[in-house]
């Protein structure tokens, strides 16, 4: 193996397979970043066993020499970053044992571990193959990301359901107080309903790598993995080995009460009587009557916080309890002028959305006070 | 310790010691069948691979096209599990010696289980000694072994099965192992070029691995201060005082020193039964002093059959409970437990 390349196009894909490669690992060949050298494409790999991410890019000569290998990652990392920018850099395996790192006066000697101990993942053939622009995806996982649950002995919730069926991609979070769910339109060709549900971690490193653009991105959904690509890089993430709740049963239906509010407005009340809420359980006790919200929090101290909001609403006079945490992240993530709020009585879950045509739902259970 | 939970080094999978052909292929056969349940338990002695045994299974389980009942070495699978860095098969063990299983090693447990295997294939687990789970890790364990998430294997391994929390124990498959034969174990050991294999499986109580590791380590030393003391006390006046003799044992360590004198309890009641019952006498024991702790420990055996069997008895059940502490995490004071159980001792001894 024997290849030059220039610092500048190596450090951006190298960082970006850096990022999912741990500090602390359990096998040593999972500091290691995987290179393949075919022709005139280098791919590097990196993997923390539950997302992996490929780099792909060309090299403007062709190689001399292909072959694969693995080498320390953040090792590298440092030492391309620390080269001045304009630097070319020569790789070269000896012996199939260290590799020589060289550049201007600088020569540096890594250690290899060979690239069948690596454990990527095979490429698969997936069960459902789809395309669409990037900002699409983005947009799905942000404004449901915040509800998934964080080291729920429910496992199944550490996660986001994705819900593939003609034509359309939902995906739902929940912890189980709350519900979070976005739908959009795709061109997908399925017979059947198909779901999938993507680990916290997964996530949250998909997100980062999505661009709010145009740019189209590949996924293939398969039993055990999702991938997503680009022409850059190949992002594969385990999925979470169990079965969703039937979120539609949580969905409220039939709510009569329906209350218009501006959204600004009612995000700033909650944020100021979330001062005074209960720190553990963040209880706030919403009372609706004709035109008029009053919002009040206490906590164990006996202090007390009172907001008025103007509303739009007809119905009869209802007192419900909420977690303020939850409204305050619905009303975070919308970004309409108005939001509706829907409720059947005092003692049922509100469904907030955006007034009209909107992709997102939300569901918050309230909570006794 | 260090030798049954140290990964072997050999590039090969692993492959069932022949004591273990019978439960093996058994075993084999229900993978076969698929009918392999969720959750195994491995139960026997102490040093007679059990831990090799669920490395061999998880090579099985893991390879994608074994071959003659054994994993194939060749596969994707194999090529991973020979670099240890398969990624759907886990290890958990205590992180250091007299440790407990911790609930964080449990909760990692819960997280790769709730996964999907990376490989697409099965997920495994190994997870030993089940007696060393604190109660709160083993807690968090029955939920797993109760229903994990896909297609995975948990293989629990124990060396005192009666230790483990009930509800474990329902919730797995238990898979006996028994102590090999002597006759197998002695050719095996013979076959590492180990010259005097009879005697040292005599004095490890017939454990093959214990054996073996007694060459490598201080135990044959431990074993033979530990037994010329007992000896020096059953005799009358006794040759030693104990309060001298608990400085020497304070290098052994406590479990060992509860292994071997139940080891010596225990040879003793079957001394003294094969003497009222002659049909039972166990000629093989005596027929192996070809070393001097051999005839030594041997000598003490037979000296058994001078003691009251009801006070052997409750002494090796203080051992036992001592020994269930032990697991459990305590950690007492060493020189005064020593002091205590050879005041016990004494007693036995000298009362009989």
């Amino acid at each position: 193996m024997k290849f030059t390349v220039s610092r500048e196009a190596l450090l951006a894909p190298l960082q970006l397979v850096t990022g999912v490669v741990e500090r602390r690992q359990t096998l040593p060949v999972l500091a290691n970043i995987l290179m393949v050298l075919d022709q005139n494409t280098l791919s590097l790999t990196g993997t923390d066993l539950e997302v992996e991410i490929v780099a792909r890019f060309s090299l403007e000569q062709v190689a001399a020499d292909v072959g694969e290998i693995t080498i320390p990652a953040r090792k590298l990392v440092d030492i391309c970053r620390s080269l001045p920018d304009d630097a070319t850099i020569d790789f070269l395996l000896q012996d199939d044992q260290k590799m020589i790192v060289k550049s201007g006066r600088s020569r540096f000697t890594l250690t290899t571990l060979p690239a069948n101990d690596f454990p990527s993942t095979e490429k698969r053939e997936g069960d459902i193959h789809f395309s669409c622009p990037q900002f699409l995806i983005k947009r799905l996982i942000d404004r449901t990301a915040f509800a998934m649950a964080q080291q729920d002995v429910r496992y199944y919730l550490n996660g986001m359901l994705w819900e593939v069926e003609a034509n359309h991609l939902h995906c739902v979070a929940t912890d189980g107080h709350r519900l979070a769910m976005c739908s959009r339109e795709l061109d997908i060709d399925v017979p059947l309903k198909v779901q999938a549900i993507l680990p916290r971690k997964g996530v949250i490193e998909l997100s980062r790598l999505l661009n709010d653009d145009e740019t189209p991105i590949k996924l293939t959904l398969g039993a055990h993995h999702i991938r997503v690509e680009t022409e850059d890089y190949m992002f594969t993430s385990k999925l979470v080995d169990g079965k969703f709740p039937d979120y539609e049963r949580v969905l409220p239906k039939g709510g009569v009460n329906v209350i218009l509010g501006d959204r600004t407005e009612l995000k700033q009340a909650f944020a100021r009587t979330a001062i005074l809420s209960n720190e553990k359980y963040r209880g706030v006790r919403l009372n609706f009557t004709k035109g008029l919200l009053n919002i009040v929090a206490n906590n164990p101290e006996q202090e007390e916080a009172e907001e008025q909001v103007v509303i739009d609403y007809q119905g009869d006079d209802i007192e419900v309890g909420f977690n303020v945490s939850y409204l305050q992240d619905v009303t975070n993530v919308l970004d309409t002028e108005k939001i509706k709020i829907t409720l059947s009585d005092a003692n049922s879950s509100a469904l907030l959305e955006e007034p009209e045509m909107g992709d997102s739902v939300y569901v918050v259970m309230p909570m006794r006070l | 310790m260090s030798l049954l939970f140290n990964m072997s080094e050999s590039p090969s999978v692993h492959i069932p010691y022949p004591w273990q052909q019978d439960s093996w292929q058994k075993l084999q056969l229900q993978v076969v069948k698929n009918k392999i349940p969720h959750a195994l338990l491995l139960a026997g002695q102490k040093g007679i691979g059990k831990w090799h045994f669920a490395e061999a299974l998880a090579d099985y389980l893991l390879c994608l096209s074994p071959k003659a009942e054994l994993a194939c070495g060749q596969c994707r699978g194999c090529q991973l599990l020979l670099a240890n860095s398969h990624p759907d098969k886990q290890i958990f063990i205590p992180e250091g010696v007299g440790k407990l299983l911790k609930i964080e090693q449990v909760r990692q447990l819960s997280t790769f289980v709730g996964k999907t295997a990376q490989q697409g294939g099965r997920k495994i687990v190994i997870l030993g000694p089940v007696e060393q789970l604190n109660i709160n890790a083993a807690n968090a364990l029955l939920k797993n072994l109760e229903e994990p998430a896909g297609d995975t294997v948990l293989i629990l391994v124990s060396h005192v099965a009666s230790a483990v929390m009930a509800t474990i124990r329902s919730r797995c498959q238990m898979v006996p192992l028994l102590t090999p034969d002597k006759t197998i174990a002695t050719t095996w050991l013979k076959e590492l070029q180990i010259d005097n294999a009879a005697a040292l499986l005599h004095l490890s109580g017939g454990a093959p691995l214990i054996a073996k590791a007694m060459l490598e380590g201080d135990d044959l030393e431990h074993l033979q201060t530990f037994i010329t003391t007992l000896l020096s006390l059953s005799q009358r006046p006794p040759a030693a005082s104990h309060i001298a003799v608990a400085k020497d044992w304070l290098g052994i360590g406590l479990s060992q020193i509860i292994a071997w004198w139940l080891q010596i309890i225990h040879g003793m009641l079957v001394y003294s039964f094969n003497d009222s019952n002659g049909s039972l006498k166990n000629k093989d024991n005596i027929n192996t002093t070809t070393n001097s702790i051999t005839s030594e420990m041997d000598r003490l055996l037979a000296s058994g059959y001078r003691f009251n069997r009801q006070w052997l008895l409750k002494f090796s059940d203080k051992l036992i409970l001592l020994r269930q502490q032990q697991l459990q995490g305590a950690n007492p004071n060493m020189p005064l437990l020593i002091d205590e159980l050879l005041l016990d001792w004494q007693v036995i001894v000298g009362r009989s």
